[in-house]
């Protein structure tokens, strides 16, 4: 952080700027009394304080995963439900087919060929960045893929183990036509286990976010904690780290209470 | 007349083959396809100086960025093309296979290993041991792993050893999560009581009563984490903190080609379409695995 001609001085008022000095137990003190009162230090490398900057990257990436799942849920529940119903049928074949592809396709080069194929050949869409509104096309189809594929395959599955049921038997046997089967009675039981998953699936938004951003120079905050670790900015690294964690715990705690609002069946006591 | 007896027998040989081919007709898609294509990417792996046509680090600059063979400008000697500084696209990839699936089975095998270790210790010990055991799980599994790998990997350097570490020390969590979990049902059965009974010690139970009931999940669990791994690991690669720059590793290979993809898109495309090939290999073989073995870990 010193230039060449740095002196001893200099040295020493740097330690204590930083708060070097001090023994790391008072140090670890000092930062977690200040984070607890929202305070994760300044940044080194901008020298702004880390708050600040995250904040306005945060939205960048919450935006672009809630683009992400939002489209990966409405595509993937009714598919997913479709190709149970037609078990075995060429849609089933497909579906279970781009599902598998989607989930093995590394997101960062999945970014890449999308852009190749719509930004340098087709020239529909914009490579990069977040100036235009269709710029968010692109990142969020590539972090949307593997949750569409996994969604898809667990609504599947789930819809399987559902439709074997006896309660869906008796209601066909009751009559009732199929529409109202499959999504009055059947889907209802079946999307449990796609909420369960759904902290995954923030989880897995946030961490694809990581190599998405940085594919599409998406400013969000995977693309900072990249540029925090290149910079050694500890401080930021520090904060990004504990606000996702914190997030991540947030959202299990949410899909606990929400299962349970669902679910009559299971109670909290 | 000895001549003729050969030849007929080879006709005999040559039609018994025949008939095996025509009853692989039977066997199942999905173990035999992507256990082909697994095969041939290890023995790629294995012998890849004696496949690779060129070298996978020293290049050609009067032959840099030539298309592949089979498209427009492509020359008959680089059957995938060249890069810019005139590498061998192929040799670059039989190369990468190497970094991918080493990182891959090592970490994988020794966070198996230590995983499913603390794993038997927490669910069989109980009380305090397993409640130290298991919040060290809970903190290790309140992060995104990638996130998680690159922090780490920013304290550590990147190098290919400590690739491995981190990866070890990010999944390490969940296989101790599932082995406890099966060793507390395994535990409270008959002929673990009976073993106790008969004056097994606890190291006897452990490893000779509980472990091979354990195994089967924990085979399903790997098999299905190997692909995810090696995502993990082509990512960090791409991202710049994984493998360090001039060895081939296939999310290297993708990261150098980022800038050039309107113009070469070959350098991109082969090596992340190698990974695509690998991990969905490996995902329907641990999902046919698990359908065999152990079908309630459908969740996972």
């Amino acid at each position: 952080m010193l230039g060449i001609g740095a002196t001893e001085q200099d040295y020493i008022d740097l330690r204590a700027y930083l708060g070097l000095d001090k023994p790391v137990i008072v140090q670890f003190g000092i930062f977690l009394k200040n984070a607890l009162h929202g305070d994760f230090g300044e940044s080194i490398y901008l020298r702004k304080p880390v708050i600040e900057v995250m904040l306005s990257r945060l939205l960048a990436t919450l935006q672009l995963g809630g683009a992400a799942i939002a489209w990966s849920i409405v595509l993937a529940l009714p598919l997913g439900v479709y190709a149970a119903v037609k078990r075995g049928a060429r849609f089933d074949v497909i579906a279970r087919t781009i599902a598998v592809i989607y989930q093995a396709a590394p997101p960062f080069w999945l970014g890449l060929m999308l852009m190749l194929a719509f930004s340098s050949w087709l020239r529909i869409l914009p490579p990069a960045g977040r100036e235009e509104p269709l710029s968010i096309i692109l990142p969020a189809i590539t972090l949307g893929s593997w949750l569409f594929a996994t969604i898809l395959r667990l609504t599947r599955s789930s819809m399987l183990d559902v439709l074997d049921s006896e309660y869906v038997k008796l209601s066909r046997i009751k009559g009732l036509p199929e529409i109202v089967v499959v999504w009055k009675h059947a889907f209802r039981n079946a999307v449990l286990p796609v909420i369960t998953f759904s902290t995954m699936m923030f989880i897995s938004a946030l961490a694809g976010a990581v190599t998405t951003e940085t594919v599409f120079a998406w400013p969000g905050i995977g693309q900072l904690i990249i540029q925090a670790v290149g910079w050694r900015d500890f401080p930021l690294v520090q904060a990004i780290v504990i606000v996702i964690a914190a997030m991540y715990i947030g959202a299990n705690l949410a899909v606990d209470v929400l299962y349970a609002y669902i679910n009559p069946r299971i109670r909290y006591s | 007349m000895n001549f003729m007896k050969t030849s007929s027998n080879e006709k005999k040989i040559k039609n018994q083959w025949f008939a095996k081919l025509v009853r692989m007709k039977r066997v199942p898609f999905i173990p035999a396809v992507p256990l082909a294509i697994l095969t041939i990417l290890v023995a790629a792996a294995l012998f890849a100086p004696l496949i690779a046509p060129y070298s996978p680090l020293e290049g050609n600059l009067k032959d840099k960025l030539v298309p592949p063979r089979f498209w427009e400008g492509g020359k008959p000697e680089y059957f995938l093309g060249t890069d810019f500084l005139g590498r061998d696209v192929l040799s670059r990839l039989i190369y990468g296979a190497r970094v991918s699936l080493s990182v891959a089975f090592l970490a994988i095998f020794v966070s198996g290993s230590f995983g499913t270790i603390l794993g038997l210790v927490s669910g069989y010990a109980g009380g305090s041991v397993d409640n130290v055991l298991m919040r060290m799980t809970d903190v290790g599994m309140s992060m995104p792993m990638l996130l998680l790998a690159i922090v780490l990997v920013a304290v550590f350097g990147a190098s290919y050893a400590n690739i491995i570490l981190v990866v070890v020390l990010v999944i390490w969590p969940k296989y101790a999560r599932q082995v406890r979990g099966e060793t507390l049902g395994v535990k409270e059965q008959e002929f673990v009581a009976l073993a106790r009974v008969s004056g097994c010690s606890h190291m006897r139970i452990v490893c000779r009563h509980i472990l091979p009931n354990v195994i089967p999940t924990m085979l399903v669990v790997a098999t299905l984490q190997v692909g995810w791994v090696i995502i993990m690991e082509s990512s960090l690669s791409f991202l710049g903190v994984g493998i360090p720059i001039p060895t081939p590793a296939w999310g290297v290979m993708v990261a150098e080609a980022r800038g050039l993809v309107a113009s070469a898109w070959w350098i991109a495309l082969f090596p992340g379409a190698a990974i695509m090939i690998t991990v969905a290999s490996l995902n329907l073989l641990g999902d046919w695995l698990r359908d065999r073995l152990d079908p309630k870990l459908r969740s996972i």
